[in-house]
This record gives structure tokens, C-alpha cells and sequence, in this order.
């Protein structure tokens, strides 16, 4: 039998956490995120059809969030780099979606800034960990 | 008046004398008028002169056309008071011709709201506008954070699309005739001739006055009256004229002329002329016109002319009257699209034991002198009660059996119907939308009484028909309250009947009138219910007499609640519910060993 203790372990914890929370998360502010485009789109009027834009990049979000999440969780607990590191690069392109979300969408409400300001703390210490854990495993 | 001079010489523009001659040149000189009184300034006037020196105009006349930009993200004329082009527009705060030093001078006094340059102004979600009184609760997470530059507002009224302007053509229509075939006429549309021209008849017209040439109209009754006098009668359309029946042959008119006598009630004299030297004309007085129409053609025309003789000086009231019948005499009432019944509607009746279900329920409907033999019938209609009847000539000799069942041979003529319809639209192949005639017949006088031995009187003649319709206020259909038919009884009520004799009693008819008598009445669908002791006692469950409202505890989802429609609110406690039952299942230990597995 091995004995696992805290030294020879490398896969981080508070990163797995971190992953988990922010998987319940996305769900929820995807709902709201929609619910929100849905509202807007009635009360406010969109030009030009620009309203197909914004949906598109949160259905690119959606999409891109599940391997992200995925790859990061395997390559922590199997203490690989290369998942983490695509899952770090793939963190980035949410990343660039969210703070479209929050800057450059049509109609900003307030609830979305309020989303996204949470979602961009995340990623970003999420993507801290990812790299302390790469960090980690390399050497 | 005030009059204010300088002493001093004028400055140039710029000070600098080395800018001279590439800008041009220019002075320039500022005032301010202050209006006091007691050390208190009421008012100021700020005068500023900028005199150039006359130079012709030496720069390139512009051929860019100025670019619009699109409507959708910025307004056009975004500083609607940017009048004049060149130059700085005084109080104009957004004209980017004006220098900022210009725009410190009526800095205070620009002008405010849309006229100003403010095409955007903020709108009430935005999250930094405190205008409005009412903020509603979601308003601090659902107030729009964005900018000022994406309104809901912009370009509201722009959607980019061009519209071609129709170049309008000035050609006057020609008033060909329809050169189309012939498939018969609608409403509405105009008589024909045999020359594919419209039969025209004098019409009035919308400014009041008539015109001779208008055509008729298909199914269209009119009956004017037109003024007209000798030096302007015209000749309406010879009366030869053969008229497309809408199937392609051609019928001629079947034409009756008579004069007229009394010449009085059509014509005035207008002066007194000298009776001597009269010119005098025969004209049409008036003209009526029968048109026979069946489904879309005409099968014939009859027409009625009044004729008479017109003198100079008189003026002639002209009358032209179009009628449409139909072959079919009887004038039917339409079914209502109420399927109860309505007041006025005929009552549907049906006859099962024939063989095309086909029954009718009538009344006598009398005409000329009032005799049975002249009457004819007409349906009874819902909810109007009725009292008919004709006068049956008998002779003296009549035998008194003989009598009876030829009164009731004519009343049963009227009622050719076993059962009556509901509602308006019952169905005859639904037995349960029919009720059953109940018909009380006349005590049958088989039993041969005793009084035929004398003459000239005769009893239990059953020459009363009543018919009771039982009727019901069965709800309402819209607001509009729907009536059914309960139930038909037919009674007869029996007279005795005795020859009236004049001063003598000679061998002539006497006449037994017989009646038909239509009675609705309604009753009540259902007496209001009586309240019991508990009920009026026991005040716990009532809620206009307690405090305590125990019904209402399930305020949102019980009828009592008027706010939304019942359905919002049911829906709404239906997802409530819904969530409670997925925070319920996502809770159990069997789904957070399912979300485990699929997360490693």
C-alpha cells in the first residue's frame, strides 16, 4: 500500500475546487445570461440585427466552457501538463467572450456586469492555479 | 435709446502681426452692456463684432455630398441648431464651428434639449438616470449599464430600406367597357347592355344632384327622385335595349306604359306663362324597374313607365325606382350566429317522420279581405308573441263534423313539424338538439253528440290553435345570453259556433274565424340557491364577515385572486413547484454520485 501524503500529492486541491464551482456556476449564469438577452430583446430594439451576434458568442462560450472545464479537472488529478495547458489556453478564450459580455455587448445591464465581473475573478484565479500547477508538475 | 461709441482704434483679430495674410484679415471688438440699478445688475447684453476685410472668395466649392451616417447608430442632425453652414451659430453649443472662446461668451445661455445638440437624451432604464419617480424593484439589476451611445431609441424610425417613388401616370383612365367574359354578376357590379355598355338609369349622386348616365348596380335597390324641367330633360336609354342576363344571352325588358292623370302631385308651375303660345312635350314622369334575379343572373326585366306631357315653365319631379327580386317569394330570416336563440329568429322545426326532415311552424299570415282561402303562412319567429288568424266562410248547412275536421285539416296545415330544434343551430341528425311537440289534440266529438239535428250552430269547434314555446336563459355566449327551447305544447281551445243572421236569415256563408296564437314563455334555468342555517350562522369560512380570510390562504393560485389570469398564476406556481422539485432531486445522494462519476 502507498502512503499518499501532502508532499508527494501535486494535484491541487484548491484548483479542483475551484473547477467544480465553476462548473455549478456557468450553468446558472448561462440561464441568466440567456434570460437576459430574451428580456432585452423585448424591451429594448436591436439595430441592424445585431442581436444574432450576442447570442452566437454565448452559445461559443457555452461550447468552449465544457472541454475547458474537463480538461482542466483531468489534467490536475492525473498531474499532466498538457491538458491543463490546453484547458489554460482555452481559459483565455473565455476569457476575451466574457469581457465582451461586460464591455461590448449591445445592452449592458447591470446584472451582466455583476456576472461577469464574477466569472472574470474566476477565470482568473483559476487560470493562477493552472499555472502554479503546471508549474508544479514540470518540475 | 442707448447710443454707444468707441474712441480707441480697432485690434486685429490676432495679435500676432506675423499670421497676417494667411487667415483673413480681420478685427474684432467685444462689449458688454450692464443694465444696474442700486449697484444691482438686472441685465447684461454682450456685443461682439468681427469685421473682416472684403476679400472674394478664393477656396474650392465642395462637390462631396455630405456623408449621412447610418441612422440606426447615430442620429442625423446631431446639433440641430448648426444653422448656418461656415460660421459659428450664436447659443449653439454643439456647432463645431464655433472657437471655444466664442462659446465661453454664451456659455450660460445655450440652448437646452433636442434643439441643442442633446439628440440622446437618457433614458429612463438607464441606470444613471434618477428621473423617474417610480423605480421598480428589479430595476437595480436590470438597469442598463452600457453607454449612452446604444439607445433603444436610435434609429427607432430607420430600417434602410428604399422606397421607389411612383412616377404618376397622368393618362385619365379610358373608360373602356369590361371586355371580360361573361361568368355571370356579383354584387355590385354594373348592368350590362347588349352593346357591352352599362345600363344606366338616373342615379343621384354623391353631390346630391342627378346624373342620367349612371350605371346600375347589381342587387342594389335604390329609389331616387330627380328634378328636372323642359329645357333639360334628356331622354333616358330607349327601352329596346336588350340587357345581358350575366350568362352571356340577352334579355329585352318587358315594358308597360301608362299615363299618368294626375299630373299635379309630379309637377309645379314654376311662372304663369300666358296660356296661349305652350310648348309641351311627352316625357317620362317615372319609371320603375323590376329586376328577376337568381344566383348571379338576371332572368328578367319588367318595367313600369308613367308617362305625361311636360310644359315649358314647369318643373317635373322624376322618379326611378330599382328593384331586385328573387324568384323564391318567401323572404327568409338567416340563422344568427348565436347558437342559442335570438329575439326575432325563426324557430327551427322538424319533421322526422318525413322523409327529408324538412318540417315548418307557421301562423297565418292573412292578406287582401282577410279569408282563409287568400291567407298564407309565415314562421313563427323566437321570443315574439303572436295572435293570427282568417275568417273561414261556412254555410249554413254545414255539418257540424264535417266542419270540425275541416278546422283542424287548416290549423294542422300550420304546424308540419314533430319536433323543434333547441337552439339556432341544431343539427338534424342529433336526436337530443330536438325537442318533441307535445300536442293536446281536440276532444275527439266521435262520440257523435247529439246536437247535429239543429242547424246553424255547432260546439267544440277547435278554431283556436295555441302554441306554448317554454323557453330558458341557458347562459351566455360573449355577454350575449343564449336561450334554448324547453319545450312545445299545442293546444286547441274549442268556441261554439253559431250562424250570425242578418235582419233575415238567408241561405249566405258566415264567416268562423280561426286563430293561431304564438306564446313564449321563459322560465327560470335555475332558482338561485336558498342558504342554508349554517351558512347564514357560522361565520368562520366567510370572508366578508371575518377577519380572518381562510379560503384566500392560497392567495395566487385560488379564484379569488384578480390580478393576473389565472393562468399566469398557475403557471408561475407550476415552475415554483418545478424548481422546488429539482432542488429536491439535485439534493439526493444518488444524483451527486452520478454528477461525481461524470466529472472524473
Amino acid at each position: 500500500p502507498e502512503i499518499l501524503n501532502n508532499s508527494s500529492q501535486l494535484s491541487s486541491l484548491p484548483l479542483q475546487i475551484l473547477l467544480y464551482v465553476n462548473g455549478v456556476y456557468y450553468i446558472f449564469y448561462f440561464l441568466a445570461t440567456l434570460t437576459m438577452i430574451v428580456y432585452k430583446s423585448q424591451v429594448f430594439s436591436y439595430p441592424d440585427d445585431f442581436l444574432a451576434p450576442d447570442l452566437l458568442v454565448l452559445f461559443i462560450m457555452a461550447i468552449l466552457e465544457v472541454p475547458r472545464l474537463y480538461l482542466g479537472s483531468k489534467g490536475n488529478l492525473t498531474e499532466e501538463e498538457a491538458p491543463l495547458g490546453l484547458s489554460l489556453v482555452l481559459t483565455l478564450g473565455s476569457v476575451v467572450l466574457a469581457v465582451y459580455f461586460l464591455a461590448w455587448q449591445t445592452y449592458v445591464l447591470r446584472a451582466d456586469v455583476i456576472l461577469n465581473a464574477l466569472l472574470l475573478s474566476a477565470y482568473g484565479l483559476e487560470s493562477g492555479l493552472k499555472v502554479m500547477a503546471i508549474a508544479a508538475f514540470v518540475s | 435709446e442707448v447710443t454707444v461709441s468707441l474712441t480707441r482704434n480697432l485690434q486685429l483679430c490676432l495679435p500676432n502681426a506675423t499670421d497676417c495674410c494667411t487667415t483673413p484679415l480681420c478685427v474684432v471688438e467685444t462689449l458688454q452692456v450692464l443694465a444696474c440699478r442700486d449697484a444691482l445688475v438686472l441685465a447684461h447684453l454682450l456685443v461682439q463684432a468681427e469685421i473682416y476685410a472684403n476679400s472674394s472668395f478664393t477656396g474650392n466649392v465642395s462637390e462631396n455630398a455630405t456623408v449621412i451616417p447610418n441612422q440606426a447608430f447615430k442620429p442625423l442632425g446631431s446639433c440641430p441648431c448648426d444653422l448656418t453652414a461656415g460660421a459659428c451659430d450664436v447659443r449653439c453649443c454643439c456647432d463645431l464651428e464655433c472657437t471655444p472662446d466664442l462659446k465661453q461668451l454664451f456659455n450660460e445661455l445655450c440652448f437646452t434639449g433636442v434643439f441643442g445638440g442633446d439628440v440622446n437624451p437618457p433614458f429612463d432604464q438607464l441606470c444613471s438616470s434618477h428621473s423617474m419617480e417610480y423605480t421598480p424593484d428589479w430595476f437595480r439589476f436590470l438597469c442598463v449599464q452600457s453607454s449612452l451611445n446604444n439607445t433603444p431609441f436610435l434609429g427607432y424610425f430607420y430600417h434602410g430600406s428604399i422606397s421607389t417613388p411612383r412616377v404618376p401616370s397622368f393618362k385619365i383612365p379610358l373608360q373602356t367597357s369590361p371586355g371580360r367574359l361573361f361568368t355571370g354578376y356579383r354584387q355590385g357590379d354594373p348592368i350590362m347592355t347588349e352593346e357591352n355598355e352599362y345600363f344606366a338609369i338616373p342615379q343621384q349622386s354623391m353631390a346630391g344632384q342627378c346624373v342620367g348616365n349612371a350605371p346600375v348596380a347589381y342587387l342594389q335597390n335604390f329609389d331616387v327622385k330627380c328634378l328636372t324641367n323642359l329645357a333639360s330633360y334628356k331622354k333616358g336609354l330607349p327601352h329596346d335595349v336588350r340587357i345581358n342576363s350575366g350568362t352571356g344571352d340577352f334579355i329585352k325588358q318587358n315594358v308597360i306604359y301608362r299615363t299618368i292623370t294626375n299630373m299635379d302631385k309630379f309637377k309645379t308651375k314654376s311662372e304663369s306663362l300666358h296660356s296661349a303660345e305652350v310648348w309641351c312635350q311627352n316625357v317620362t314622369f317615372a319609371e320603375h324597374y323590376t329586376f328577376i334575379w337568381k344566383d348571379k343572373n338576371i332572368e328578367q326585366v319588367n318595367v313600369t313607365v308613367f308617362l305625361g306631357s311636360l310644359c315649358d315653365g314647369e318643373i317635373l319631379t322624376q322618379r326611378f325606382t330599382v328593384k331586385f327580386l328573387s324568384l323564391e317569394i318567401t323572404t327568409p330570416v338567416e340563422p344568427s350566429g348565436n347558437p342559442g336563440y335570438q329575439v326575432g329568429k325563426l324557430v327551427r322545426a322538424a319533421n322526422m317522420n318525413a322523409s327529408d326532415t324538412f318540417g315548418s311552424l307557421n301562423i297565418w299570415k292573412p292578406a287582401g279581405r282577410g279569408l282563409c282561402t287568400s291567407a298564407t303562412d309565415t314562421p313563427v319567429l323566437f321570443g315574439l308573441d303572436s295572435f293570427s288568424g282568417c275568417l273561414l266562410g261556412v254555410d249554413i248547412n254545414e255539418d257540424c263534423s264535417l266542419l270540425r275536421g275541416n278546422v283542424t285539416e287548416k290549423l294542422d296545415s300550420l304546424i308540419r313539424a314533430t319536433h323543434i330544434g333547441k337552439r339556432d343551430n341544431s343539427s338534424y341528425s342529433d336526436l337530443n338538439d330536438w325537442v318533441e311537440v307535445i300536442r293536446l289534440d281536440p276532444f275527439n266529438s266521435d262520440t257523435n253528440v247529439s246536437t247535429g239535428s239543429l242547424k246553424g250552430i255547432c260546439p267544440d269547434i277547435p278554431a283556436n290553435l295555441n302554441i306554448r314555446i317554454i323557453f330558458a336563459n341557458v347562459g351566455a355566449v360573449q355577454g350575449i345570453p343564449r336561450q334554448e327551447i324547453l319545450a312545445v305544447q299545442i293546444s286547441f281551445s274549442t268556441v261554439i259556433w253559431q250562424f250570425q243572421c242578418g235582419l233575415i236569415c238567408e241561405n249566405s256563408t258566415s264567416f268562423l274565424p280561426i286563430t293561431a296564437s304564438v306564446q313564449f314563455i321563459e322560465v327560470p334555468a335555475q332558482p338561485p340557491i336558498p342558504l342554508t342555517r349554517s351558512q347564514m350562522n357560522y361565520t368562520e369560512f366567510d370572508c366578508n364577515r371575518n377577519d380572518v380570510c381562510w379560503p384566500q390562504l392560497l392567495y395566487p393560485l385560488t379564484r379569488f385572486y384578480s390580478g393576473e389570469p389565472y393562468s399566469q398564476c398557475l403557471a408561475k406556481g407550476l415552475s415554483l413547484a418545478f424548481f422546488v422539485l429539482l432542488a429536491a432531486i439535485l439534493s439526493n445522494p444518488w444524483f451527486s454520485k452520478l454528477w461525481n462519476s461524470s466529472l472524473v
